[in-house]
């Protein structure tokens, strides 16, 4: 599945979106999930701040559905804080589909990807209204960033 | 005053307004520069723009008409405040209860409960109860249980093969991809079970896999949460019901009114929301976008954002202009017209004639939903709702000479029902000069044909509108296409 990754101008690019100083110089990137150029997806600890600032973008997918602190408890779906090698369907308070009640897994990076490749994939049956994220970089930073929370 | 004056006056006007941008400064035909242009300001539009504007984006909202919401359009000057456009919220709208909750408004459980329905069927009256077993019904085995006015939904249903939300968008259904008549003909459904569909549904029009499509997204909604499944009608058919034993309703409304949700977000985006700005022309050839209006302004932007119906874009000049299936989409995309009349029911006719009080007809009168008295309420409600052929016969009308046809229609099918209702407005969506429909819909083909390749990003423009939807429908469908466009625009910013 791993792909080569290229280095690009992306992370000038994200350092000054963090900034939000302006839009003079524009990559002039294509499609949707295909917008941006390609970045490190490796896993390395400490997580790689720009992955994690990407992550944070890609989220307002996850935001309407899943508070990021503890004390906000459960939206609609479960809070994620702490999600990262969580077990699967264990918070309280929490609406999860059946589906999801069944499994028995935890909340790894390889689930993870599967997961926000195309939930129906790892669960058929979930009830998590995700259109997926095709680029696999897009989901490594996603998952960089939830292991954060 | 005299006649000459009148002319000398307006003369002197038109010469002001000719001469009006000479005499302003230079300056003032600038462009005004932004990140991002937003196009429409229906609720695609609005929530685009305030995830932009949260992470810091410069962003403008264009909005043609002069009222944000576009197709949430609460009647506010109308008695009883009805809704013309959307109402029902359900219960695994995640963006609109997540808006809703961030914006202080209130979610009440829906109060809209639909009084039992007869049927008039080739000029005989049967009520629902006789339904299945009335010689009137010509169904077949099978078929006779359905009412009437849910026949096409529900054989369609019955051959639903999608699981996941966006199977529809896989090749493996794309062979559903076809009329409803081809695929209804082709499993059998009786010439009856035809002609009852055919006269509310736009059989040879309308792709079943779209229709899927929301079906399997209601059949979610419906189930979102509970343990056991739920038999659903059709999306916003009014058909969903909220049971007493629950914690959460499953359909909800705005306390308000629906259009108190545009507007909240709107009164957020402050004066980045532009009214009376209606976009003629989307200019990309340069080394950014420029957006020019009707008045004659323009705004140049990183990134613009369609969020307004393909029925409106295409007629939007575009540069460089779309190719492909692309251009075929934005061109060809089908949409559909719905009328709604509503109304008060002034003396409980059903007293009269012994039949229920709403009821179904397979003439220009298509359905009439007669609702339960809401608390404090001394009266009925109903809505009367046209679509198809019938809501072309309403909309060539002025609304009285419309009223009048549909007050002496239902006089002759209803002859108790005469004169002891009263209508208090009627509104047409396919005569919104922005919108032109209540809604898109996929003709036969053109899923496979060009849903996918239709919200690929051009150039600078990115797509947004319920009609770009992935996973959603109706509110939410507008909602999920603009934090796609959002999240695309904030991967090349
Ligand atoms: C009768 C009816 C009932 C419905 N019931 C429900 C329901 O109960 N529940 C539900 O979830 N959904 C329902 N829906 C669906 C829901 O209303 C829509 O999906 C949603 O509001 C569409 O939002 P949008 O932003 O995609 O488009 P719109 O709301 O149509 O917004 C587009 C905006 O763009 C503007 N515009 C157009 N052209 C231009 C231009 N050239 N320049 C500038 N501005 C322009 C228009 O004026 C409009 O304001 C219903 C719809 C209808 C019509």
């Amino acid at each position: 599945m791993k792909k080569a990754m290229k280095k690009t101008t992306f992370g000038a690019c994200v350092l000054c979106a963090v900034l939000f100083l302006g839009f003079a110089v524009l990559p002039a990137t294509f499609a949707a999930d295909d917008a941006a150029p390609a970045s490190d997806s490796a896993t390395v600890e400490p997580p790689d701040p720009r992955l994690v600032a990407r992550g944070k973008r890609l989220y307002v997918f996850c935001q309407a559905c899943h508070a990021t602190e503890e004390v906000q408890g459960s939206k609609i779906g479960p809070n994620l804080a702490g999600i990262f090698e969580r077990r699967a369907a264990i918070l309280e308070d929490t609406l999860y589909s059946d589906a999801l009640k069944q499994q028995d897994f935890v909340w790894d990076e390889e689930n993870l990807d599967i997961w926000l490749l195309r939930p129906a994939t790892l669960v058929p049956g979930t009830s998590m209204a995700f259109a997926g994220l095709p680029r696999e970089e897009n989901r490594a930073a996603i998952i960089a960033y939830l292991k954060t929370l | 005053m005299k006649r000459r004056q009148v002319l000398k006056g307006a003369l002197s006007l038109s010469a002001l307004s000719l001469s009006y941008p000479l005499l302003r400064p230079v300056k003032g035909l600038a462009a005004e520069k932004t990140s991002v242009v937003v196009i429409g300001g229906g609720l695609s539009g609005l929530n685009c723009a305030l995830l932009l504007a949260e992470f810091g984006l410069d962003v403008i909202v264009l909005e043609g008409s002069q009222r944000v919401g576009g197709r949430a359009y609460t009647a506010d000057g109308v008695e009883t405040r009805p809704e013309y456009g959307a109402s029902q919220i359900g219960r695994s709208y995640a963006r609109a209860l997540d808006l809703c909750s961030r914006l202080n408004l209130e979610l009440i459980a829906q109060d809209r409960f639909i009084m039992p329905m007869s049927n008039c069927v080739d000029g005989t009256w049967v009520r629902s109860e006789d339904w299945a077993d009335s010689p009137v019904n010509k169904l077949a085995n099978g078929e006779r249980e359905i009412p009437p006015s849910l026949v096409g939904m529900t054989l369609l249903g019955r051959l639903n093969p999608l699981k996941e939300l966006d199977d529809w968008l896989s090749p493996e259904f794309f062979s559903y991809d076809v009329s409803m008549l081809e695929l209804l003909q082709k499993n059998g459904a009786s010439p009856e079970a035809l002609r009852l569909a055919g006269y509310y549904l736009d059989l040879r029009t309308t792709s079943s896999l779209a229709i899927m499509q929301e079906r399997t997204r209601t059949v979610f909604d419906a189930n979102f949460g509970r343990s056991r499944s739920e038999n659903t009608e059709t999306a916003f058919g009014l058909g969903g019901t909220n049971e007493a034993d629950e914690e959460i309703p499953a359909i909800r409304n705005i306390a308000g009114g629906t259009s108190r949700l545009p507007e909240a977000m709107a009164a957020a985006l402050g004066d980045r929301v532009r009214l009376g700005k209606i976009a003629a022309a989307i200019d990309m050839s340069g080394s950014d976008a420029e957006v020019r209006c009707l008045d004659g302004s323009r705004y140049r932007a990183d990134y613009v954002v369609s969020a307004v119906p393909f029925s409106t874009l295409r007629n939007i000049s575009v540069s460089p202009g779309f190719s492909g299936r692309q251009a075929e989409a934005v061109l060809e995309l089908g949409y559909r017209g719905t009328t709604r009349a509503y109304g008060l029911v002034e003396e409980p006719y059903w007293e009269e004639d012994g039949l229920e009080p709403s009821f179904w007809t397979d003439g220009t009168v298509q359905t009439m939903w007669v609702m339960e008295k809401r608390p404090g309420e001394d009266r009925h409600r109903f809505i009367l709702t046209f679509t198809g052929m019938t809501s072309a016969r309403i909309d060539q009308l002025p609304n009285d000479q419309a009223l009048a046809l549909i007050e002496s229609e239902i006089a002759r099918v209803r002859p108790a029902a005469a004169g002891k209702f009263r209508f208090m407005a009627l509104y047409g969506w396919r005569k919104h000069p922005l919108i032109q429909g209540c809604r898109h819909m996929f003709a036969p083909g053109q899923i496979a044909r060009f849903a996918r390749e239709m919200i690929v990003p051009h150039h600078r423009l990115h797509f947004a509108g319920e009609h770009t939807r992935r996973m959603e429908f109706g509110m939410e469908s507008a909602l999920e296409s603009g934090e796609r466009a959002a999240v695309e625009i904030l991967q090349r910013a």
